[in-house]
């Protein structure tokens, strides 16, 4: 017996999308940290908007001419049935790539910051265990403890933001000069985080799951809106608490910030609260990668449901994550721009460029959008 | 039966992770450490690293008595030091003298000594960065003097001596222009800014006289102040290296352009012999920028205070005579000003640009910058600085004219 079709409302993928996106950004803040923008991060990420933008509509334009397909199986229909099956593997492996990159960042900076003596298997694990079991429940659970987390997310992310500004006023000239050395620095500063994009990925598996997929586009631009507003004021922010050059060799720039806040002789030490919300953010991006990731891969072997796929990804996501790095200067030079740039641009081409290029040129949009 | 088992792994690992510490580091098996000093002994080449701890039995002992303990019961905090190659290491040789571990997470000030930052603060200044339990939000102190003396100086107001050093500095932060009161943070960020030398606040240890008095340890010191610690003037650095000393006096220009805090002052009161008028800001507001014309570079100084009258020693009807007013303006404005012009010429003697004017050169005219950015030291000390000062006289107090009879 068919199951039935497991939906997710609008404002689920808009929250799901902002977190995904926030949660990696917001953890060690490539913008400030992955080249020398230093006081012009926050151009960095103004900069970072319209390549990401670009890309949500290639990515949106492309499943909305195939809403109730997944990337599979629209990647088979356009690049022929090998070569598509090739692409939708290269894809599942970034969504388990990502899955865990975005488990290790977590586990690293439970190691390094709180947990010192503490396995970094044992939190990975621990982290991905919660993730797979949201993962085998399904989307439209991943969907309402999106609903649930969202609210004490962006509540705390946006406090930590704003418990800094009384000391707005006497660091704000470490936000000066602006754009003396040019552009140059604040592009090589937006490869990271235009690459960190890749998570909208999900939208290829997911949209057939929406309720009403035809709003996917503009779902996801106000989605991607609010994550780079966040994205600007939290470079803003650490840059003007911190100072420049100190936000920029900081590993987890705004964790560090937060730490540094003390305002009169009670509030302080709140940096707890960040992780939270790191923790819920981390939470939902792993389910959803792990969840697009096992879907498509039952789709890709033929299977009539993906949950017995879940244990065997689950250790392979866990084995990645702990091996892939050797340790957190690995994981820091994987976020280069001169190795992620590469990388990502690989990732885009073949996964986005291709299928829409091949969509274009077939001049099927126009037979399939609803 | 899959999600049973993974619901069952969830439950003991959340039971585990509840009842308690995995590593029996339970909180009432620590040490906190409330203050951390460090010193350097060149001969030996070795750090010294001292620390405050809270004693719980001591702070109880205290309560007890009222603030007054017998002299035999413990006091509410312990003091203990070792030695090491590097900071580092010198903390390590701690764990050798107590007999519990130590948590950092509550340290609130933290000391250099003379010695240590004449020889360097980068090494200290990187453990403290680097260590995930030390906070920036501690409050950096230079010790001129013994710096143990300092660690074990006794606050009759606080329970502990940290906590003692700390509201000291928020008291003379608030109500005297004398001490560059800041966070350990904003000390990184000033080391690493172009054309910005670091300014930490002085402590100065004062030894009780025979006489119940007490004086500096150079023995200068007049009778008058009882405190362990005075707080006033500061350190100046160039990169990490000690320069030289500012007066507390030669502090009260780099708040005025920082535009912080209350000053006060006193000018003499106009054409009255023998009178003087103590004022206070209530307000400042300074702007700095710089101009520069072909090789010629300077810095104007515009500031703008407000400010109030707080002590009036002459018998003038000072609130009906405008010109009384207009003349005090101006020595008043003479006055903030000669404050500016000892802070820049004391900072230009050292070689020390602890106003940031080089910064404010790179942040206004980057690139004018980079072309003197290797000469700055050879620009800094003949800087032409220009200083336009305006000052309000808000108001007098609750009366007019002093008591006559």
């Amino acid at each position: 017996m068919k199951q039935p079709e497991e939906k997710i409302n609008n404002r689920q993928l808009f929250i799901i999308l902002f977190m995904i996106r926030s949660t990696v950004l917001m953890s060690f803040l490539p913008v400030l940290t992955s080249a020398d923008a230093l006081q012009d991060a926050w151009v960095a990420a103004v900069i970072s908007f319209f390549p990401v933008a670009l890309l949500l509509y290639l990515i949106c334009r492309t499943v909305q001419g195939y809403p109730d397909m997944t990337a599979v199986d629209y990647m088979q229909n356009l690049l022929g049935r090998w070569v598509g099956k090739v692409v939708s593997a290269f894809l599942i492996f970034v969504f388990l790539h990502m899955a865990a990159a975005e488990g290790r960042i977590y586990a690293a900076v439970i190691t390094i910051d709180f947990l010192t003596e503490t396995p970094l298997v044992f939190v990975l694990g621990t982290v991905l265990v919660l993730g797979a079991v949201a993962a085998h429940a399904g989307i439209e659970v991943i969907g309402r403890c999106a609903d649930l987390v969202m609210p004490v997310f962006f509540i705390i992310l946006l406090g930590s933001l704003l418990i800094s500004t009384p000391l707005f006023a006497d660091g704000l000239s470490n936000l000066e000069p602006v754009l003396a050395r040019g552009f140059g620095p604040p592009l090589r500063a937006s490869v990271v985080p235009t690459g960190a994009a890749a998570r909208f990925l999900v939208l290829t598996m997911l949209t057939r799951t929406l309720n009403q997929p035809r709003k996917v586009l503009r779902i996801s631009m106000a989605s991607f809106t609010l994550s780079t507003i966040m994205l600007i004021i939290a470079s803003l922010v650490v840059v003007v608490v911190l100072g420049p050059h100190k936000g920029a060799r900081t590993v987890f720039p705004l964790f560090t910030m937060i730490r540094t806040i003390q305002l009169s002789e009670f509030l302080e030490r709140v940096e707890i609260f960040a992780i939270f919300a790191w923790a819920f953010g981390t939470f939902i991006g792993v389910s959803v990668l792990l969840y697009c990731a096992t879907k498509g891969l039952s789709q890709l072997l033929g299977l009539r449901t993906y949950r017995p796929l879940i244990g065997p990804v689950f250790l392979f996501v866990l084995t990645n994550a702990n091996h892939t790095w050797r340790d957190l200067f690995q994981l820091r030079t994987f976020y280069h721009p001169d190795l992620y740039g590469p990388w990502v641009l690989l990732v885009f081409l073949l996964t986005v460029g291709l299928p829409y290029a091949v969509h274009v040129l077939r001049g099927s949009r126009s037979d399939h959008v609803r | 039966m899959c999600g049973r088992l993974v619901a069952a792994f969830l439950i003991i690992a959340l039971l585990m992770a509840g009842v308690g510490c995995w590593d029996r580091r339970d909180p009432e098996m620590r040490g906190y450490v409330l203050a951390t000093a460090f010193d350097y002994d060149p001969d030996r080449e070795l750090y010294q690293i001292t620390v405050q701890i809270a004693h719980v039995m001591g702070q109880i002992e205290e309560a007890h008595a009222g603030g007054n303990p017998d002299p035999g019961e413990p006091r509410p905090f312990w003091v203990l030091s070792a030695y090491g190659e590097t900071p580092f290491h010198a903390r390590e040789h701690l764990v050798e003298g107590t007999s519990r571990e130590l948590f950092w997470g509550h340290n609130i000030v933290t000391v250099f000594s003379e010695e240590l930052a004449r020889s360097g603060l980068r090494p200290v200044l990187d453990f403290l960065e680097r260590e995930r339990q030390l906070r920036l939000i501690s409050r950096p102190l230079v010790v001129q003097g013994d710096v143990r003396k300092l660690m074990e100086a006794e606050f009759p107001l606080e329970d502990t001596g940290a906590r003692g050093l700390q509201r000291q500095i928020t008291a003379v932060q608030f109500d005297a222009n004398i001490f560059p009161a800041m966070f350990l943070s904003e000390v990184y960020n000033q080391l690493e800014q172009p054309g910005f030398e670091i300014l930490i606040g002085r402590a100065e240890v004062l030894v009780a006289d025979e006489e119940g008095g007490s004086h500096g340890e150079d023995g200068n010191d007049d009778d008058m102040v009882v405190p362990p610690v005075r707080l006033g003037g500061a350190a100046a650095f160039v990169d990490d290296v000690f320069r030289g000393w500012f007066e507390p006096d030669e502090i009260r220009g780099w708040h005025l352009v920082g535009g912080e805090h209350q000053s006060s002052y006193l000018v003499p009161s106009p054409g009255e012999e023998g009178a003087t008028v103590g004022l206070e800001t209530i307000s400042e507001k300074a702007r700095m920028y710089p101009v520069v014309e072909g090789d010629e570079v300077g810095i104007n100084i515009e500031l703008k205070a407000r400010t109030r009258i707080q002590e009036y020693t002459g018998d003038h009807e000072i609130l009906r005579d405008d010109q009384f007013i207009d003349s005090l303006r101006r020595r008043s404005a003479e006055a903030l000003r000669a404050d500016i012009e000892k802070t820049i010429s004391r900072s230009q003697e050292l070689g020390s640009d602890v106003l940031g004017l080089g910064n404010l050169i790179y942040r206004k005219k980057p690139h004018e910058w980079w072309e003197i950015e290797d000469d700055w030291d050879e620009i800094f000390p003949e800087l032409e600085v220009n200083i336009d000062v305006q000052v309000v006289i808000k108001r007098a107090g609750l009366i007019g004219p002093p008591v006559q009879r």
